[in-house]
């Protein structure tokens, strides 16, 4: 009876924690596609300060999250937000607007993708 | 390399576990539910254990999930028959009478080949040797003869044989087993006597077990290291 209440105990933990897993996922990958939705405005808009500032913040989001992240999502699937996020910086700094756009547009689908490879859709469970 | 190293060594400690919990079950006889677990779990620790790149948890999950599904599958399996049915089968019967039950047998996709390998096995020539044979769950075939062929019984020759019991180790390779000479009813005193008997002193022995019925068997350490059968006394 005791392997049976381990059992069922690790049963209600296990999606416990997956349920966290997922919510931690949603809330992280909002907040960063958010701060990288703004840092494109504000470079459509030729404010560059503001923009980094954005880029600022969404680069140490990232590392924050990407420790974490990294204990439950396929490494290979955080490498091209690495990439992203290390070049996002420089491109801003280079006055390489279009290219600058282009990457974090491209982080930010990679961002949603990571989240939509984990949410509870027939594509992904078939 | 290291990360490897140390993947391992978990997901190591959390196969034994996840097998200890499953039961000793798990460890011979598999029915089918518990065959596709043992086969699963292997999968399961062998994928992170390579990959460096998968999160561990990925391999622990669904390890835990699988053992966690098993005990409740076996707790549910054991207060319901229709439930241990539709997941274990229930046994069927191949031989009546020496009368092979070929439907039965192509139902279990058992061929004349396996049935005339366990008969083999179990030490019969021929059908008619066999009055019942029942595939079990387990994949096993139980093999009972018919009257005239079963292997003759003390009962039946109306003999009385003093049972000695199952025997309990009292010295296994030199270390002497207290616990085994208390439940055996006797002391140090006796085992002393016993040995003295022989010439030996407890270093000297590699086994030596007493059953019930008082039958002593010492067998000593052979001077090479290895314990040689020739040694054997009984007592």
């Amino acid at each position: 009876m005791n392997k049976l209440r381990i059992a069922i105990i690790l049963l209600l933990i296990i999606p416990a924690l997956i349920a966290g897993t997922h919510l931690y996922l949603r809330a992280a990958t909002d907040e960063m596609c958010s701060e990288l939705t703004s840092a494109q405005k504000y470079a459509l808009a030729d404010d560059k300060k503001e923009a980094a500032r954005q880029v600022a913040a969404f680069t140490k989001s990232w590392q924050n999250s990407s420790q974490i992240m990294a204990t439950f999502i396929r490494h290979s699937e955080l490498d091209p937000v690495n990439i992203s996020a290390a070049r996002l910086k420089p491109l801003l700094s280079e006055e390489e607007n279009g290219d600058f756009l282009a990457e974090s547009a491209a982080t930010v689908a990679q961002l949603r993708h990571i989240w939509e490879s984990d949410r509870f859709t027939p594509d992904n469970i078939f | 390399m290291g990360i490897s190293f140390v993947r391992t060594i978990i997901l190591y400690l959390t196969v034994i576990a996840a097998v200890r919990i499953m039961g000793k079950r798990e460890i011979g006889e598999l029915q089918p539910s518990e065959l596709v677990v043992a086969i699963l779990i292997s999968e399961l620790a062998a994928i992170p254990m390579q990959e460096t790149g998968i999160p561990l948890v990925s391999g622990i999950v669904p390890i835990l999930t699988l053992l966690s599904c098993e005990i409740v599958l076996s707790a549910v399996t054991m207060t319901s028959s229709r439930v241990r049915r539709l997941i274990s089968g229930s046994p069927s019967v191949l031989i009546m009478n020496g009368v092979i039950d070929q439907k039965e047998m192509r139902r279990l996709r058992f061929t004349l080949d396996d049935l005339m390998e366990e008969l083999r096995i179990s030490g019969y020539m021929s059908v008619s040797e066999v009055a019942v044979a029942v595939a079990e769950t387990n994949g096993k075939l139980s093999i009972f003869p018919t009257s005239e062929n079963k292997p003759v019984t003390a009962g039946m020759m109306n003999l009385t044989i003093q049972d000695g019991g199952l025997p309990s180790t009292i010295i296994s390779d030199g270390d002497v087993c207290p616990q085994a000479l208390k439940t055996t009813g006797r002391n140090m005193a006796w085992l002393g006597g016993k040995l003295a008997e022989q010439g030996l002193a407890p270093d000297d022995v590699f086994l030596m077990t007493v059953d019930r019925a008082g039958t002593t068997v010492i067998i000593p350490k052979d001077k090479n290291g290895a314990a040689g059968a020739s040694g054997r006394a009984r007592a």
